[in-house]
Parts: C-alpha cells; sequence; structure tokens
C-alpha cells in the first residue's frame, strides 16, 4: 500500500490553479521532499493531503483512505506541521509538545513521559522550561518539530520545517526527521525549496513548478536522468559559445558537461574570465528541466 | 477516555496563556469590583441586588464575545487551527477544551461579586439564576462573535472588532441601566438587542421586575441564537475548506 497516493490533484483559487495536476505517490516508511520554488503549490498540495482543503479535482489517498470521503480516518494517521506557524509565546518546549500529544489522545502521564524523551532526542533540555518566546529561532522550530514527530503519525507532513535555520539546527532537524522513519516507522512528507537538503534526506522527490509535478523519482535517478555529470560556471562569457542549455546569471553562466575532459574543453573554448567546475545535484536536475523560466 | 484527554489538552494548552497573563485575571477582579462599589455607593444594597446577578450574565456574554472569538480568530491567523484539523481532534473538543481552559477569566470577573454578595448574607437565589441563565449568554455572545470573525480573511486584529462589539451591546443600551431611563418608543425596540433581552430575563427572574414583556425578551434571545447559530455554522468549517 501507497502511504500517500494523489491522482490529477487539484486546487483552484478564484480563477486561479495553485495546484495544476499533481499525480503522485509515496511508500510507506519513506521520507518524500515536495520540492520546488516558493509559489510552486507545494503547501497547497500538502493542505489538500492533510483534508485542510478541499480538492478542485481529482482525488487522493492517505494510508488507503479518500481525504474527502474518509477524512476522519485520515486525520487519525496523520500529524502536519504548518508553514509559518505561529507559537503561542507563553508556552514552554515541554508544554508544548506534553499538551499537543494530549489533543491527539494521549494520557497526561503518557503525554509528559514522551514529551520529556523528545525534549531529549531534539536537545532541547537547556529551554525545556523556557517561554517560547525567549527562544532562539532554531530552538522554537526544533520544538515544533519535536512535537510533530513526537505524535508517532503513520504519515507526518512537515511545511518547510527549516526554512531560516542555522545550519546546525537544519542538520539537528533533518537528522530527527531521518531517525523518525526508522524508529517510529512513519512516512513523511516534507516541503522545501532548498533542494541540498531534498539531496541529503529524501527517499523520493517531486519537483513542483507552477501547480505541477514537473519531475519525480528517487534522487539517484533524478541525477540519472540528467545525462550531465558536471556543472560547469562561467565567469564573464560570450553567450554565443554556449550551447542551448543553459542558466544566464548575469555575470556568470552555469551550463554542464558530461565528463570532466568536456568541462574543461568547454572553458577553454568560452576564454571565462574565470570558471569551476562540479558534480551535478538535484539542484542542476531542477534548472536543467525548468530552467527556461529562469 | 482519549475524548477527555484531548480535551484537557486542549484545555492546558489554552490555560497556558490565561496562566501566564495573569494580568489579565487581577484587571476582570478590579473591574468587577469596581462596579460593585459603584452600585453600592449610588444605588446601596437594593442596587447591587439588582445589578449582580445582570453582571454575572454580562460577564458570561463578555467572555464569548470576546475570549473564545479571539482564541478562535488567533488559532486561525497563526495556523494553529490547521495544525488541529490535521489531527484526530474533533470541532467539539477543540471548542470544550478551549471554554475550559480560558474560562478562569469569566470566573476572575464573576467570583468576586458573588463572594461579596454572599458575606453580605444577600438573596443568593438570583445569583443561581444568573448562573443559570449564563451559559446561554456565553454561547450567543460566542455565536454572535463567531458569526462575524469567521467570516473576514485575515482576521490579524479580531479585538479590533470584538471590543467595540463588547461596548456596543453592554455599555450603550439598557443593560447596566433600567429601559425606563428611555423614553416608550425606544425602551420597546431595545429588547431587539440581545444583551437587554438577557438581562431583562435575569432582572425578573431574580427581582421580580421588568419593563419589557418576558414573551418579546424571550423571542428575541430565541431569535439571536438561532439566527447566530445558522451564521456561525455556516461559516465554521473543520477542515476541507
Amino acid at each position: 500500500m501507497q502511504a500517500v497516493e494523489a491522482v490529477e490533484l487539484g486546487k483552484r483559487f478564484g480563477g486561479v490553479w495553485a495546484v495544476k495536476n499533481a499525480t503522485f505517490s509515496v511508500g510507506e516508511r519513506a521520507i518524500a521532499v515536495l520540492a520546488g520554488p516558493n509559489g510552486a503549490g507545494k503547501t497547497t498540495a500538502v493542505r489538500m493531503l492533510t483534508t485542510v482543503l478541499r480538492p478542485s479535482k481529482g482525488f487522493a489517498r492517505v494510508m488507503g483512505f479518500d481525504v474527502v470521503k474518509e477524512f476522519r480516518e485520515v486525520r487519525k494517521r496523520i500529524a502536519y506541521l504548518p508553514q509559518d506557524y505561529g507559537v503561542l509565546g507563553d508556552v514552554t518546549p515541554f508544554e508544548f509538545i506534553a499538551y499537543t500529544l494530549m489533543m491527539r489522545g494521549l494520557s497526561y502521564f503518557d503525554a509528559r513521559k514522551e514529551a520529556r524523551k523528545w525534549v531529549e532526542l531534539l536537545g532541547l533540555e537547556r529551554v525545556a522550561s523556557r517561554r517560547s518566546w525567549v527562544l532562539s529561532g532554531g530552538e522554537r522550530r526544533k520544538m515544533l518539530v519535536a512535537a510533530t514527530l513526537a505524535s508517532n503519525a503513520d504519515v507526518i507532513f512537515l511545511d518547510e520545517p527549516t526554512t531560516g535555520l542555522d545550519v546546525e539546527a537544519r542538520y539537528t532537524v533533518l537528522k530527527a526527521v531521518r531517525d523518525s522513519t526508522k524508529v517510529l516507522g512513519s512516512t513523511i512528507v516534507l516541503t522545501t525549496h532548498m533542494l541540498e537538503e531534498a539531496q541529503l534526506v529524501a527517499d523520493y522527490v517531486i519537483f513542483i513548478n507552477s501547480g505541477e509535478v514537473v519531475v519525480r523519482g528517487e534522487p539517484r535517478e533524478l541525477l540519472a536522468t540528467m545525462h550531465y555529470r558536471y556543472r560547469v560556471i562561467l565567469e564573464g562569457v560570450d553567450r554565443k559559445c554556449l550551447g542551448s542549455k543553459h542558466i544566464d546569471l548575469g555575470e556568470k553562466v552555469i551550463t554542464w558537461a558530461r565528463s570532466k575532459e568536456e568541462a574543461i574543453q568547454l572553458a577553454e573554448a568560452c576564454k571565462p574570465n574565470a570558471y569551476s567546475v562540479k558534480d551535478v545535484t538535484l539542484e542542476d536536475v531542477y534548472l536543467y528541466i525548468v530552467g527556461e523560466k529562469v | 477516555m482519549r475524548f477527555l484527554w484531548r480535551v484537557l489538552g486542549v484545555a492546558l494548552f489554552n490555560f497556558v496563556f490565561v496562566k501566564r497573563q495573569w494580568m489579565w485575571i487581577l484587571q476582570n477582579v478590579i473591574i468587577a469590583l469596581g462596579v460593585l462599589f459603584i452600585a453600592l455607593g449610588w444605588g446601596g444594597a437594593v442596587a447591587v441586588k439588582t445589578l449582580v446577578p445582570i453582571y454575572i450574565v454580562i460577564s458570561a456574554w463578555g467572555f464569548g464575545l470576546n475570549i473564545v472569538a479571539q482564541m478562535v480568530g488567533y488559532d486561525r491567523v497563526v495556523r494553529e487551527w490547521e495544525r488541529l484539523i490535521a489531527s484526530p481532534l474533533q470541532l467539539i473538543e477543540y471548542f470544550t477544551g478551549l471554554t475550559l481552559g480560558t474560562l478562569p477569566l469569566m470566573v476572575s470577573s464573576i467570583a468576586p461579586p458573588i463572594l461579596l454578595y454572599s458575606l453580605w448574607s444577600l438573596d443568593l437565589r438570583s445569583v443561581a439564576i444568573a448562573l443559570l441563565i449564563s451559559p446561554i449568554s456565553m454561547i450567543l455572545g460566542s455565536f454572535l462573535s463567531l458569526s462575524i470573525v469567521l467570516r473576514i480573511r485575515n482576521p490579524m486584529n479580531i479585538s479590533a472588532i470584538t471590543n467595540p462589539l463588547m461596548s456596543v451591546t453592554t455599555f450603550l443600551p439598557p443593560v447596566l441601566y433600567p429601559p425606563t431611563v428611555l423614553p416608550e418608543p425606544l425602551r420597546s425596540i431595545t429588547v431587539a438587542i440581545p444583551t437587554v433581552a438577557l438581562s431583562e430575563v435575569t432582572r425578573l427572574l431574580s427581582t421580580g421586575t421588568c419593563t419589557i414583556p418576558i414573551q418579546l425578551t424571550i423571542a428575541s434571545t430565541a431569535a439571536w441564537l438561532t439566527a447566530t447559530a445558522i451564521a456561525t455554522l455556516k461559516a465554521l468549517k473543520w477542515g476541507l475548506e
């Protein structure tokens, strides 16, 4: 059974389609990353999957249950951390996690026990009893992620959980996400616009742009579809010497090469002021696919 | 059992706010005592006896109108609403927990007058009547406020709506003063204001006197309850919007 299944899913606000035609599925105990630029439709897709929004077209199932017809069954099996969630400043991380778990049906004592565990897992011991308005942005986000992961739900939706975090906090959150699939067996659907993050944590990546699924697959599959192995960044070159597939960044240009030799040949032919060659990443796959729009 | 834990979870979560913002409770106590002393100073024990039951009913109205609606509006703005929709929590559990968690704010309004009332050995029957009418008052206040707040796309400052609504429905019309102050054509018209109808019912049941016919006050309350309940339920969506 697929943990999440969306078929031709769409949502229209007035005359505008926020999500047009999203078809994808996510296997159980996997981490799926919905990646794409801001405004791509990631959040709207997640809000439909979490039964917050009613789809305008298509259908979706979570753990085999229809998100519209069987929304109560879906809600029993999911947890969701919305993007830009604003936590009450007076609550402490310990209280937030414990009361969130009680709201899901855990007893007072079990909720406190679990809260203690998750405070420790996310490294929040030092600030566990401080009010959240005195916490740093990273600590606050860890608190939110901890409360969501602690739900032990079958499918956990995290909408941009690492946006605005420093490197250390980002990796702590990503590690907790990764661990929770191993320890709890949850399926995670995470949205991000940071593609290096997707490459790092995802078992499955779904690229969304302008409300449509552009490409989907495992990170290594997506990298394999690229045909190119290297990203070449050239500085101060004449565009005429480049192929049709390149991203113009003004002073710099991004293009791709199949081998290191080809990259060097390209650089020598174009006579740039400077150049660098790097392995391709998911960011290149994305840029290569939707690059025309950049 | 899970129902109880879920309700308690919402209640404790909201009580955090009440507990840490204890100045609100202090403010309620001070206002309640102030109203009591105003009544005592100008009208003696008779005024206290008339005003305290009405003050209890109006405090419940204010609690529903201001606190419940503000908390719901706040939860929607900060996306707590969405987080809770995508969970096993049901709407009835949310509202029950929210009301329980913020109830100390209402208790702080009504406890001081009740306490002094019993110390003065005044008739506690009228307080009991007021306490019985209070849930209706609170529900009606919540419905009225929610029917407006839930229709606002981005209710960033909900108190900018609920506070004026509170003033308009409690201080201007004959709620804390008798309708007899007003000339006759106005006197009967004011029964259309829900707080006037509620206070008139309270006045009749606690002191045996009222200015407006009881049938009119009951009809007005019932009409407001029905209309605001329909308006609220139409706008209230627990997901799948």
